[in-house]
Order: structure tokens, then C-alpha cells, then sequence
């Protein structure tokens, strides 16, 4: 044996181990996965800043009907020893309660004494997901009234225990979101026969309570959607409202998230490796931030992470982010200076059939518009949050005025009089409403423009505040070409400022943005632009010298080229390369 | 040219107002359709399909029968050697046997019907992998 000063030499290449899976990424931390003598120590070495995302096994805790085990018979269900070795290695938490399906454990994490349907997507196809070890993990309905009854218990349990330990870390409700094409869809959606007895049942349970349902049901048998969508909300709703009964002084609100990877097609994918894409889950990241959700890789195998969408990963889902799903108010008054991903617009959906929402976004070409214009900086928003009343007063919303009714039309028309711009397609509207627009604006006297481009479009200014009205069903008929001219023209009005990016196919890019600092008083806005080439060719970006922008910096350089000219910065981005460019916004 | 592969193609019965699958009112969608080198594009299988008006965003057969000759046509076409014709029924048994990713590869061969084509030829690795 050689002597190599006290330790020993290895005679095979040591295997660079980068990955663990206690931390499969993005601040989770799966106890489970480890020993609980293990967890303070890995929780102190552990460099992500933020609390820990700790989702609650509840299969691990109760293997058997009406029992519970929390460290009594196994350790690792010990949540407490948990908290305790959190506070010691000075770490946040927030324990995560599934409210559907979690697609990263077994069963989607359902006891197995409660597997009875799998749970299908809208083409009948079973619910299933792999996991970054290559574990296949089936997903199981939550509107079997077993899992209900047995979740209740399970809730009781875990809110006795968390009192009776004085756990001091909140508890969220996790919504997992998964991918149906460009759509999030949430796990808890379900077309299984399991959905439809209960939903059948609900049926009958109407004939007696409210037999005007039924009628219009008889009537108009497309009512069958708006029934099946209010009995998913009922039942969705029995789930949180027995966490906020139980968990009442810990429960903390809703966290959503998706899982990059867990669309039906990268089953697929990812079964035969071949034709994994790294650029698909680009997208699934950038749809993520886009629908609001707290987008995880965890699902993924760790090599997809080791190049450019590693990157994008660690650029985009950061602590602003986090922290912005668990609204923690504490942070608020950092948050204006860190940077946060931009955005222009919001799309209010008011309903909760993304299937349809998506649809109407993508004919009325806005979707088309915006991946062309402004790629990725718009958000859909589920309602009308007048949180972002501050954020900007040029923020732009849309409306679909078939969701609205006179109490959502007193929000939109309150968003105007505040001074932002609002974008109303009244196709389909009702009397109701219809009504009510023309009495507002008949009543405040407001100066009205009307013209005629591709479709009739109105123009009602109050102070700084704009309507813009327009009948989206005449887009429609026109090609895609007229619709984005549709929409650069109206966009054109607002005068919205953004730098133009010129790249080549496959480069993905995203923005983000800041307030300036003290030190940064020569402008008004930092924006930051990231940029990956996940292709295996050499790809060529140029950014365009604006009006009112100036190039500050370029930061984390990998595999790129840059250089500056007075028209603007010239990029080569070699196979796997990423660069960041901060450029000063001023007026 | 393509040699020597194998295709598998996923579908949906659509129940159009009848109680089975016996009624004429039925409709067969295909789910996924895809090689070892990934999906395949709707303008290939239109191309083998004919004129038949397709909708934009996806492929249906009237019958298990036209979807069964699409798919011999395709194999045939396209110089595939065997097609697996699966259900979303049969894949929501199969994969309730399935733990892995390796597991879950067989699932067309295990639980789905081979059609072959009718000209013999080597296997690639993706055909060894559903021998």
C-alpha cells in the first residue's frame, strides 16, 4: 500500500456525486429519503437560501387503515425531530399538505390501502409519472369518497400532533400542477369513472336541492360541464376546508406547483431517451412562471440539469419567487429590489376551464402576439388581484366579457378608473352587462373613440386609464398575420417599452426586473435578460440598441461570445451556452 | 429512407352518443403515435391517410378496422417493419403492472396488438427492445 500521507489512494475514478436525493432541487427536502439522524446535519450544509419546501408523506404516516405514526413506531415520520433539527441548523420551513395527487412519491402519495381508481387526464389516459430515478408513479382519484374520509382522519391526526408538539412552521396546502400541452393543469382534474359516479351522484343530490339545475341540464346538455366543474370545486373544496379545520393555527394558504416533465408526452419522452427535449421543459419552465406556479424539476433525471437548463432553472426559480407562493409578508419590503420575472400583462380567466381559456387566447392571436412581441411577460391570473394595482400603473389587462358578470365588471371597470389600461372582448357578452358598460360610461360622460380595424374597436379614456372593447370573434376570420398586426397596432397606443431581441430558433430567453437602487439613480428600472442555447448547434442573438435603455453589464458568461457594437450587442451562444445582460431603464 | 423500425401508436375509443364499442357512432383518436426518433408529424401521417380531412389538432378513424389498414399502410409506406396498436383501456391495466421505465417500455408489446409488415427485415435496437 502506498503511503500517501495518511489516507489512501483510490484505485478507481471517484463518481462526482452532485446529486442527493433529500434535495432533488428548488428547496424541497424530502425527509423520507433520509435517516433522521442524517437531517440536521444535511439541513446545515444545505446552500439554498429560503425556506425549505417539506412536503408531508402522508402514505409514510399511515400504512394502515385509522393509523397514525408520527416517530412512535418509525423515526423518519418524527416531524417534529424535523422542526427541531431545522431550528438548530438555523433553517426555515413550510411543511406542504397535498391537496392532490404529489407526482414525485409513490401512489401519489395516497396510503395503499386506499389505491383503488387511477386517476385519467381528459384522453382517458392513466395519470402516471416518472420520477428522476426512473420510478414509475401512478396517480389515484381524490373523488373516491374513501381517500376523502381516510384524508380527513389523516388532517385530524396531523393538527393534534402539530398542537400538541407546538411545530411552530406553517403548513400549506400543495396544489401540484402538471402539463397537458401548454396547459397546467392541477392533478386533482380527474375523468375517471370515479369522478363520474361521483358526479352522478351529485346529479341526483341536485333533483332534489335544485331542480332548476337539472332543467337547464335537460335543456342544454353543454350545462353538463358547468355542473361537472361545480362539483369538482365542491369536492376540491371539502379537502381544503378539512386542512383549515385541522391545521387551523398552522395552515398558511395555497402552494402551487408544477412538475417540469410530468406531461403525458414525456412519458414517453423520457422512456426512450432518444427524444427527451431539453427545450420542452424550457417551455413547461417558462409556462410555469406565466401561470403562476412554482415551477420544480424534481421529476427530471439530474443530467437534464447539468447544462443550460440547469441554468435557466437556477436563474429563474429563486428565493423572489418562493417567496411570492408563500405571500410572505415579512420579505415585502426587500422585494421591490430584487429582481422579479417582468410582466406587462395580465390575462384574467375568471373561470376554471383552462382548456377553453387557452383556446380563446390562442384565437384571438394574443398568444401568438406575445411569444412574438413580449415572450413570456404576461401572467394569467385566475381572478381580478388588485395587488398589482402598485406594481405598475401601465399594466395591461384582458377580459373575456362571457366570464364576466355585473360584480366582475364593477373590478375591471375599477382598474380603469386607477388608472390602468383594459382590454375587453365582448364577444358574447350578456344584456346584464352589456347594459351596465353603457351606463357607465353614458354616466361619467367618457370621452369615446370608435374605430374600425378588422373589427369594431372602442376606445374610452378616463385620466390615464384606457378601455379598449373589441369583438374577438371577427379575429378569428382574419389570418394570424392580421390578427398580430391587429394587436401591435392597439399594444402600439400604450406606448410599452422593451428592448427587441433578434435570435435564432431554439435560443430561449426570459426577462426579468428590478427598481433601481441608490446607486443606480440614472434609471428608473433594471432589466435583466437571460439567455440559453439548449441545441447542440451554434446560435446567433442580437440585441437592438432602443431609445431609453442602456447596457449596464453581462454576468455569469458560459460558453458565449459577446460583443458590443453601436447597434446593439452581438451574441454567439455555443452549444449549451448562457449569458445574462442587465441593461438600465430610463425615461 | 426508413428501415427496420418499429412504431406504436396509442388510441382512444370515442363514445359519439352510443353505449359501446359496437356502435357506428364511435370514433378511434389516436393519442400518440411515435418511433425511436420521437413523434410522428401530422403532416406524415396525413400524407399516408390521403385525402382524409383531418382535424387540425387531431387524427380519428370511423372504425378499428380504417385505423388498423392506416396503420399497415403506414408500415408498409414507410419501410416500419412492426406497428403495436394499443388502447387507453389496455394501457391503464398495463400500467398498473409497470414500476420502471424499463417495464413500462414493453407495455405495447405486452398489452398491445402487433401488426407486421409484409416484408421481412434485421431489427434495430428499438425492434430488439419489444422482442
Amino acid at each position: 500500500m502506498l503511503d500517501t500521507g495518511g489516507s489512501l489512494d483510490q484505485l478507481t475514478t471517484p463518481e462526482l456525486r452532485n446529486f442527493d436525493p433529500v434535495f432533488p432541487g428548488e428547496n424541497w427536502f424530502f425527509y423520507w429519503k433520509s435517516s433522521p439522524s442524517l437531517w440536521e446535519e444535511k439541513l446545515r450544509q444545505y446552500p439554498g437560501m429560503g425556506p425549505l419546501l417539506v412536503p408531508i408523506n402522508w402514505s409514510l404516516h399511515s400504512e394502515y387503515p385509522n393509523q397514525y405514526d408520527f416517530g412512535a413506531q418509525k423515526p423518519e415520520t418524527d416531524l417534529h425531530k424535523l422542526s427541531e433539527c431545522a431550528l438548530a441548523a438555523g433553517k426555515q420551513i413550510v411543511f406542504l399538505l397535498g391537496l392532490t395527487p404529489m407526482p414525485f412519491v409513490s401512489n401519489g402519495g395516497i396510503p395503499s390501502y386506499l389505491v383503488r381508481d387511477l386517476s385519467l387526464d381528459r384522453n382517458q389516459m392513466a395519470l402516471v409519472t416518472v420520477d428522476s430515478a426512473g420510478q414509475l408513479n401512478r396517480m389515484y382519484s381524490f373523488f373516491d369518497p374513501h381517500t376523502f374520509q381516510a384524508f380527513r382522519k389523516f388532517v385530524r391526526e396531523l393538527g393534534h400532533y402539530f398542537t400538541q408538539k407546538g411545530i411552530s412552521f406553517p403548513v400549506c396546502g400543495l396544489e401540484s400542477l402538471r402539463f397537458d400541452g401548454s396547459e397546467l393543469v392541477s392533478y386533482f382534474k380527474d375523468y375517471s369513472r370515479t369522478f363520474e359516479n361521483g358526479f352522478n351522484r351529485y346529479v341526483k343530490q341536485l333533483q332534489e336541492s335544485e331542480p332548476e339545475k337539472i332543467q337547464t341540464l335537460i335543456e342544454q346538455p353543454s350545462y353538463e360541464q358547468t355542473l361537472k366543474q361545480e362539483y369538482e370545486e365542491l369536492v376540491r373544496s371539502l379537502y381544503l376546508e378539512a386542512t383549515k379545520e385541522f391545521l387551523s393555527g398552522h395552515y398558511s394558504g395555497s402552494f402551487q406547483a408544477s412538475f417540469i416533465g410530468s406531461a403525458s408526452d414525456d412519458l414517453f419522452a423520457r422512456s426512450f431517451q432518444i427524444w427527451e427535449n431539453e427545450n420542452d421543459y424550457f417551455l413547461q419552465l417558462f409556462h410555469s412562471v406565466v401561470g403562476q406556479a412554482y415551477p420544480s424539476s424534481l421529476l427530471l433525471n439530474p443530467h437534464m440539469k447539468q447544462h443550460s437548463f440547469g441554468k435557466a432553472i437556477k436563474d429563474i426559480v429563486d428565493l423572489p419567487l418562493l417567496r411570492k407562493q408563500i405571500d410572505d409578508e415579512y420579505y415585502e419590503d426587500d422585494s421591490l429590489l430584487e429582481f422579479s420575472p417582468l410582466c406587462f400583462f395580465h390575462l384574467v380567466d375568471l373561470a376554471g376551464d383552462h382548456y377553453s381559456y387557452e383556446k380563446l387566447m390562442s384565437d384571438s392571436g394574443l398568444e401568438y402576439f406575445f411569444n412574438k412581441k413580449y415572450p413570456w411577460s404576461y401572467r394569467l391570473d385566475k381572478d381580478i388581484d388588485f395587488s398589482h394595482e402598485d406594481e405598475n400603473q401601465n399594466t395591461v389587462y384582458f377580459f373575456w366579457a362571457q366570464r364576466l358578470n355585473k360584480e366582475t365588471l364593477n373590478k375591471v371597470l375599477k382598474l380603469f378608473m386607477h388608472g390602468h389600461h383594459v382590454f375587453l372582448d365582448t364577444t358574447g357578452i350578456s344584456e346584464e352587462v352589456k347594459r351596465k358598460l353603457e351606463f357607465f360610461c353614458a354616466e361619467n360622460n367618457l370621452n369615446t373613440q370608435k374605430i374600425n380595424y378588422v373589427t369594431s374597436v372602442q376606445k374610452i379614456s378616463l385620466g390615464e386609464g384606457s378601455l379598449f372593447t373589441y369583438e374577438g370573434e371577427f379575429l378569428n376570420e382574419v389570418s394570424l398575420n392580421k390578427r398580430f398586426d391587429f394587436w401591435q397596432t392597439l399594444i402600439g397606443y400604450l406606448n410599452l417599452k422593451q428592448l427587441k431581441i433578434d435570435a435564432e430558433n431554439g435560443v430561449c430567453f426570459f426577462w426579468k426586473t428590478r427598481s433601481s437602487n441608490s446607486f443606480e439613480l440614472n434609471y428608473q428600472e433594471i432589466r435583466r435578460v437571460s439567455l440559453y442555447n439548449p441545441t447542440s448547434y451554434k446560435k446567433k442573438v442580437h440585441l437592438i440598441s432602443t431609445n431609453n435603455f442602456a447596457f449596464i453589464r453581462s454576468i455569469d458568461e458560459v460558453n458565449t461570445n459577446l460583443k458590443s457594437t453601436p447597434i446593439g450587442i452581438d451574441l454567439v451562444l455555443l452549444p449549451g451556452g448562457s449569458v445574462t445582460l442587465d441593461y438600465g431603464y430610463y425615461e | 429512407m426508413k428501415l427496420n423500425k418499429v412504431i406504436c401508436l396509442l388510441f382512444r375509443f370515442i363514445n359519439v352518443g352510443g353505449t359501446d364499442e359496437g356502435t357506428p357512432h364511435g370514433r378511434y383518436r389516436v393519442i400518440q403515435f411515435f418511433d425511436e426518433t420521437g413523434k410522428i408529424s401530422l403532416d406524415e401521417i396525413m400524407r399516408v391517410s390521403g385525402d382524409r380531412n383531418l382535424h387540425p389538432d387531431f387524427v380519428e378513424f370511423e372504425t378499428k378496422e380504417e385505423l388498423t389498414d392506416f396503420a399497415l399502410k403506414f408500415l408498409d409506406q414507410n419501410d416500419y417493419e412492426n406497428a403495436y396498436l394499443l388502447s387507453t383501456n389496455d394501457f391503464n391495466i398495463g400500467i398498473e403492472s409497470c414500476h420502471n421505465i424499463e417495464a413500462f417500455k414493453d407495455i405495447f408489446k405486452d398489452y398491445g396488438t402487433c401488426l407486421t409488415s409484409t416484408a421481412e427485415r434485421p431489427k434495430s435496437l428499438f425492434g430488439k427492445i419489444f422482442d
